[in-house]
């Protein structure tokens, strides 16, 4: 970029600093483009080499002035002349501006510039623009014929980069859009104008300036880095450029447009030679200067309007985005897919891995057996859509119509659980686990409402029965008092009555005489059958309540109701004054049916419940069994408030026990206070039991209290005294004791005492052969070991000893001795063994040949051959005495050689996995024969990786895991 | 058990102790199961352990950290699973058990013991009266159901001693100095005055092993195949019975040898000398493995239990000595008042011997996971005394038997908690029929060891060398020829009528001997002969339809 660089410098710098740094910064791409030296060239040529300098000089005639000015300045500076001065040798032919030449061959290092070509494409670029008075034929035919070039260079971009271009513009590369045009047209008569105004002999770079400023202002209006304009404004131009053809005086008026033109095509994609690419085909070009078709003219309003809308609204990109090149858009498109890929391939990771490690795979693969098998053992209609014959068909109708049944077969459940079904097939495993509790965890948070009014129901049903039995009874119990007082007799029909009511009490209860008392007593069911126990147990009780009926005596409860059986039953037995705990207890039950409504906000369902609707309705369900509940305690306060009275003084002792964890739930209803003293008073029935245990426990193994325990910790107390007793029992008993004491012995202690050959263990042992004898039983052992090859005194002492039990031997000992005496097999052995040590241990070799490098044969001094001994000595490694295995065995001798046969069933190199001698050798240990494992252990070692059954081996379809 | 009781007491002791409930609770809870399991495992590892175990963390790699970790808990696996397996094992042993201190298991004689057993195992205490032809050896087979006699001046008999059946019964006239059943009940080899002959169930002589020559001691190694004798000239001699061949000829250079045993753990042999050592000989090495002074006088018999791990000699020095033979130390050492003839070591760890004209049998001469061996003061049992000569004693397998030879015959004689009670019918089955003894035998050879595989550590099998690269190069053969090609000479010998291939199928081709060679040589043919055709038809073509039945093959 000789040229730019040139004007870059000092003289051209100062009018239009703003314009050329922006300037230079887009069109580095063009820039680019012109450094190429041959199509620089060639260009040249193609322009006319001849009229070149001619043109250049004419062309920068007005310039050059300034530049004269300039540039001698510079000349009367000292650093620069000499260099200037040798360009000037170079283009010393040059007639007229050798110091305008300096300045632009002074950035160029290029020397080799020809007069011609010091006029660069960029100058041209710039001085395109200006009318030369000489040239300004030459520069229309230029023209021409850039233009001609241009549509060629436009088809051969067209083939490179197609698809943008199509996409881009509507009307294909070369078209320009009826509407720029006419923009266009607008401008130009601008143009006109204030070129007229303009004299030629104006200075023509103040309007040159003006025109780069103007375009770089239009340029800087319309976002500065949007594409549209840039690619807009070419087209604009080329359409300019048309207009200006068509109107034939135009010549010299056309020319600032132009070199505009040029100024704007930097930013456009360059071509090879410098010329616009986007100058595009007119609807005039194509010879249809009006189009008459309604349609085609919508379509090119739409097109003006895009293409205006892009010129003048900020920001809104009307016009699509320039798409990428199709190869980076290739690569964006593979990335993403990568991604896309990878991430559903990684699902399969676990599931490769696993199956990769897995010691035994099974084929074919188990899901899509597993499948089969739910798919067979099925029974399913053969047609599920249609019933099968007309008793099908009506039957369908009707449970249709009773709505029992949809027309599919299949209801709206159905539906869902097979598409549920579906779904969770896609998923894996941890996925659908996820899941479920998730579904599980909202569903319980949903239903924990439900459940609690239910419990609260169930509470104020029982409670209202009784508070209203005995209401009841009260009653009657005064009206017969007063009916007696008054003098009257049960009438017969009231006795007949009681009668009837006892005879179906009979009837329905289990009695004696009964059925199934009969069974039951036949086939001796109580004996395993609890349910049996009970029955009869109950059939008792009924029995003396029933007798007591007969007897005329009163019984507590005359009615029981048979829906209420099981809960009344184990009521019957409390009395009176029991009631009042019995009433407590539905308190205490009370309160913790409102009690327990937490809602774990961690929890994973959580959120659902959270939500604003699901809170109303919880909070809805929740006021009502309050209310209930609070309804139904007023009734059991109500009924015996007068009680409540003393309990009510314990209430703020209790509330710091363990269980006053719910000071918000006090807070907010504060009449709970006296339900919570009874959960207390449990706790501490359930303390009371522990101090009993406790108690047991204290004489035995002084154990300090255990109050705090819970109920949970009560149990195990108990558990550990029945653990505790029969050691306790046991030190009763006199021989139990060694193994206690074996118990008390640390382990390290035990190990001792089995070295000294008195452990607790061996006790056993020692009893069988009992005694005194046995007690120095280790001693003579020990020296008999020692004694049986010593000669000598030990060997005599040993002999003492057992001499008690053993005379015969003492004296065959004796005679041995003498008997063995010649042959001292203990000294051969031991010389053997010396003899073996020596052999194998180190040796040294004299490999001293003699008679080489020394002399030998007779007449050699025994000094000589002395000297000569030891010349050559090669080391042979052996084993060492201390090193051999037998070193700290006296009577053994243990072979160091080698077994060489052996070794043909040695591995020569660790193989590969392992590191260690250790772990390979491990590793060979496993037991495989039949012969020494278990059939269980030999399959699964024998068992072969990979088993293939009968059937379809299929890919798996999903992640197993 | 009675270690994990009391430490179960002392937690709960602890429990009541401490304030801190509800964890202990947990604690205990689950360390009750684990204490326990702890406990089975370790007992199953002493029992069927198959040596120390790795440490898995430290390994680096992480696939093989992985590999070693499973490996791990194959180890445990199998050692629990055959530790549960005892539930199978239906029969127990019993030992006689003094009811007082006073009481003494030794003077129990048999008389009282046949009383109190049941008929069907009184029926097994029997003698045979022999007293013609000599001192008697005798041996059981593997399973322990036939009994073969020897007599020194040429008696010969095997018997099914259960249903007192004779199966042969030979008069050799010559004398016989060892009497051995080969690896079933269906051959069996007399060292007799000079050679070693080998003789079927029917008692037809089989095999004259003549290079076997004055036997007094024979050993059959069974898992080997192997018949190893030594005689008065001390070589010991190893020949393969299921081939034929010789597979080494040893000079112990110790003279005649007294006594002779297997190890049959290893397969090692140990021989008594005159000289009072034992040595240890296996057939990859021509010196003794292991040389060790036993006894001062000639060591007349010796024996070595089943696990291989202690071996008891008994010597003319009037000394029994029991040697833990992993160790190489003495544990033991007792008197005997006379020199002791034979010694065998049954089953549950009974040593029997027989010195004089009396046998006695020791209990708990070794107990195995005993940190140190206990003298024992008195014999278990005791018989004889009755002036018969104890020649050799051996302990019938799978029985509590024990096979008294002697100079007047053969005594049967019942010791309560000598056999193994359970037998493993893979191994050796007592109540085997035809079928199964054939199947067993084919199995057997099929399984057979090589000679080579005998060492002192029977596990060394593809252990890792631990040679240097120093000895190794010293150790290389250097006269070797270089990858000597087995059908090299076959190949360099052209074609025609006499090329070497065919001379060699001519020769030894119909031989039924599949070696590598001979797999490579019918290669080789098949090759030449598709080559061969393909060049008849090539002729044929070019020779045309008409001329092509003249082409020369």
């Amino acid at each position: 970029m000789p040229g730019r660089q040139s004007h870059g410098a000092p003289p051209s710098k100062k009018p239009k600093p703003r314009a050329n740094t922006k300037k230079r910064a887009m069109n580095a791409f063009s820039i680019a483009s012109h450094e190429n030296p041959e199509i620089f060239k060639i260009r040249q040529h193609r322009l006319g080499a001849q009229e070149g300098p001619e043109s250049a000089a004419e062309t920068t005639t007005m310039r050059m002035k300034r530049m004269k000015k300039e540039s001698r300045k510079k000349q009367r500076k000292g650093p620069a002349k000499g260099r200037f001065e040798e360009l000037d040798i170079d283009h010393g032919s040059d007639s007229e501006g050798n110091e305008w030449k300096l300045g632009q061959v002074d950035s160029d290092d290029d020397s080799d510039l020809d007069s011609d070509e010091a006029f660069g494409e960029s100058d041209e670029e710039r001085f395109e623009g200006y009318a030369f008075s000489g040239s300004t034929d030459k520069k229309s035919k230029k023209k021409s014929k850039s233009r001609t070039k241009d549509v060629n260079l436009n088809e051969d971009d067209e083939m490179s980069e197609s698809d943008s271009e199509l996409e881009e513009g509507d009307l294909g590369e070369g078209a320009v859009d009826l509407a720029t045009m006419l923009d266009m047209a607008e401008e130009e008569e601008e143009e006109e104008k204030r070129l007229n105004g303009k004299a030629l002999d104006k200075d023509l770079s103040e309007s040159e300036e003006e025109g780069s400023s103007e375009s770089d202002e239009e340029s800087s209006a319309s976002s500065a880095d949007d594409d549209d304009d840039e690619t807009s404004d070419p087209a604009k131009i080329a359409a300019l450029q048309r207009m200006i053809a068509n109107l034939p005086q135009a010549d010299e008026t056309t020319r600032p447009s132009k070199q505009r033109s040029d100024g704007a095509s930097e930013y456009n994609i360059p071509s090879d030679f410098g010329l616009t690419s986007k100058t595009k085909l007119t609807l005039e070009d194509l010879g249809l200067p009006s189009i008459n078709d309604p349609h085609i003219k919508k379509s090119l309003k739409f097109i003006e309007s895009d293409s205006k809308g892009a010129g003048k609204r900020k920001g809104v990109t009307a016009k699509l985005a320039v798409p990428l090149v199709k190869r980076q858009q290739d690569r964006l498109d593979r990335s993403a897919a990568y991604e896309k890929s990878k991430e559903t391939l990684d699902r399969w990771t676990d599931t490769v891995k696993h199956n990769r490690r897995a010691d035994h795979l099974m084929f074919p693969l188990p899901d899509h057996e597993m499948a089969a098998v739910k798919k067979n053992d099925k029974l399913v209609p053969t047609n599920q859509t249609k019933p099968f014959n007309e008793l099908e068909a009506t039957i369908q109708s009707i449970l249709e119509e009773s709505g029992l049944a949809t027309t599919n077969g299949k209801d709206d459940e159905d539906h869902l659980r097979e598409f549920e079904e579906l779904e969770t097939k896609k998923m894996s495993l941890e996925e659908v686990k996820a899941r479920r509790d998730q579904l599980r965890m909202a569903r319980e948070l949903m239903f924990r409402e439900e459940a609690k009014s239910k419990r609260i129901k169930k509470i104020k049903s029982r409670s209202y029965r009784k508070v209203h039995r005995k209401q009841r009874e009260k009653e009657e119990r005064l009206n017969q008092e007063a009916l007696a007082e008054g003098g009257f007799v049960p009438s017969e029909d009231e006795l007949e009555e009681q009668d009837r009511r006892r005879a179906t009490e009979r009837m329905g209860a289990k009695h004696r005489g009964s059925k199934w008392a009969k069974a039951t007593k036949q086939i001796g069911r109580a004996a395993w059958d609890e349910d049996a126990r009970d029955g009869i147990t109950d059939m008792a009780r009924r029995d003396e309540d029933l007798r007591k009926r007969v007897e005329g005596r009163a019984v507590r409860k005359e009615f029981e109701d048979n829906s209420d059986a099981s809960v009344t039953d184990s009521e019957e037995d409390i009395s009176e004054d029991d009631d009042a705990a019995e009433q407590n207890r539905l308190l205490q039950q009370l309160q913790k049916a409102s009690a327990s409504e937490l809602v774990d906000e961690s929890a994973p369902g959580a959120r659902l419940s959270n939500m604003k609707f699901m809170r109303k309705a919880e909070e809805a369900r929740k006021k009502q069994n309050d209310a209930m509940v609070e309804d139904i305690r007023r009734d059991l306060v109500g009924e015996e408030s007068g009680s409540e009275d003393e309990e009510q003084g314990d209430i703020g002792r209790r509330i710091f026990g363990p269980n006053s964890n719910k000071p918000l739930e006090t807070s907010k209803t504060p009449k709970l206070n006296e339900f919570e003293e009874r959960e207390g008073s449990d706790a501490d029935e359930d303390n009371m039991d522990v101090e009993i245990h406790g108690l047991d426990n204290d004489p035995r193994n002084t154990s300090g209290s255990t109050r705090k325990s819970t109920k949970g910790s009560s149990k195990k107390l108990e558990l550990a005294v029945s653990r505790n007793q029969p050691e306790v029992g046991s030190e009763g008993g006199a021989w139990s004791k060694v193994p206690l004491k074996s118990t008390v012995v640390s382990e390290a202690e035990a190990k001792r005492r089995r070295h000294k050959k008195n452990s607790a263990v061996d006790v056993e042992e020692l009893d069988l052969s009992k005694a005194s004898v046995i007690a120095s039983k280790p001693k003579p052992a020990q020296k008999s070991k020692t004694a049986a090859l010593e000669i000598g005194s030990d060997s005599d002492e040993s002999d003492d000893e057992n001499a008690v039990k053993l005379p015969f031997a003492i004296r065959d000992q004796e005679l041995i001795k003498r008997a063995f005496a010649g042959a001292d097999v203990v000294g051969e052995f031991e010389a053997e063994k010396k003899q073996t040590i020596e052999d194998d241990d180190d040796k040294i070799i004299d490999n001293t040949l003699p008679g080489w490098g020394a002399w030998t044969g007779d007449g050699v001094s025994k000094r000589e051959k002395a000297r000569n001994k030891g010349r050559f000595l090669t080391k042979v490694e052996g084993v060492k005495e201390q090193n051999r295995k037998d070193a700290k065995l006296d009577r053994v001798i243990i072979s160091e050689k080698r077994v060489k046969k052996n070794g043909k069933y040695l591995a020569s190199t660790l193989p590969h996995p392992f590191e260690t001698r250790q772990q390979y050798e491990r590793s060979l240990r496993v037991p495989v024969g039949p012969e020494w494992t278990t059939k269980e252990t030999y399959q699964e070692a024998t068992k072969p990786r990979i088993l293939l059954k009968q059937g379809i081996i299929a890919p798996m379809s999903k992640p197993l895991l | 058990m009675d270690e994990s009781h009391p430490q179960q007491v002392r937690d709960s002791q602890a429990t009541s102790n401490n304030g801190a409930i509800a964890i202990k609770r947990a604690r205990t809870e689950l360390a009750g199961p684990t204490d326990a399991q702890i406990q089975r495992r370790k007992e199953a590892e002493k029992e069927y352990g198959r040596g120390r175990k790795i440490h898995v963390k430290g390994i680096r790699d992480k696939k093989l950290r992985g590999n070693l970790k499973s490996l791990e808990s194959k180890y445990k696996d199998a050692t629990l699973r055959l530790k549960d397996s005892e539930i199978l094992h239906e029969n127990t042993s019993g030992f006689l058990e003094p009811e007082t201190s006073l009481e003494r298991t030794y003077k129990v004689r048999q008389d009282d013991i046949i009383r109190d057993v049941p008929i069907e195992a009184a029926k097994k205490r029997f003698d045979l009266k022999l007293d013609v032809l000599g001192p008697y050896v005798c041996d059981y087979t593997k399973n322990g159901r036939d009994l073969l006699l020897g007599g020194r001046k040429g008696h010969v008999a095997t018997m099914d001693w259960r249903e007192g059946k004779l199966g042969c019964e030979l008069q050799l006239g010559e004398t016989v100095r060892d009497a051995k059943w080969l690896h079933n009940n269906q051959m069996f080899a007399v060292a007799q005055k000079k050679y070693v002959y080998i003789y079927d169930r029917a008692g037809v002589e089989v095999h004259c092993l003549k290079k076997h020559i004055e036997v007094t001691n024979m050993e059959f190694l069974p898992y080997h195949y192997l018949l190893a004798t030594v005689g008065n000239p001390g070589y010991l001699k190893y020949q393969d019975v299921s081939t034929g061949q010789m597979v080494i000829e040893i000079p112990t250079k110790l003279g005649s040898p007294t006594s002779l045993t297997q190890n049959p753990q290893n397969a090692i042999l140990h021989m008594g000398h005159q000289n009072g050592t034992v040595t240890l000989w296996s057939p990859n090495s021509t010196t003794p493995l292991v040389k060790l002074l036993a006894h001062r006088g000639p060591v007349r018999a010796l024996a070595v239990d089943r696990e291989g791990r202690y071996m008891v000699s008994t010597g003319q020095d009037l000394k029994m000595s029991v040697w833990d033979i992993r160790m190489f130390k003495e544990v033991n050492s007792y008197f005997t008042r006379q020199p002791a003839s034979s010694v065998a070591i049954s089953d549950r760890g009974l040593a029997a011997v027989g010195w004089g004209t009396s046998t006695s049998i020791w209990r708990g001469l070794f107990t195995k996971h005993a940190l140190e061996q206990e003298k024992i003061q008195s014999p278990y049992m005791a018989w004889g005394g009755e002036g018969k000569r104890i020649e050799r004693v051996r302990w019938c397998p799978y029985e509590d038997l024990l096979g008294v030879s002697h100079d007047q015959g053969f005594s049967s004689i019942i010791v309560p908690g000598a056999g193994e009670p359970n037998f493993d019918a893979l191994e050796a089955n007592p109540y085997e029929n035809t079928k199964q003894r054939q199947e067993g035998e084919v199995k057997s050879l099929l399984n057979k060891l090589q000679p080579e595989m005998i060492s002192l550590n029977p596990e060394y099998i593809a252990n890792l060398d631990t040679q240097s690269a120093e000895q190794k190069k010293g150790e290389k053969d250097l006269d070797k020829k270089p990858n000597a090609d087995p059908i090299a000479d076959i190949k360099n010998r052209g074609r025609g009528k006499n090329s070497s291939l065919r001379k060699y199928l001519r020769k030894k081709g119909s031989r039924n001997i599949v070696d590598e060679r001979r797999l490579k040589i019918e290669e080789l043919r098949k090759s030449q002969n598709t080559r061969d055709t393909k060049k008849l038809k090539e002729t044929e073509a070019e020779l045309g339809p008409a001329l092509g039945r003249f082409a020369r093959k």
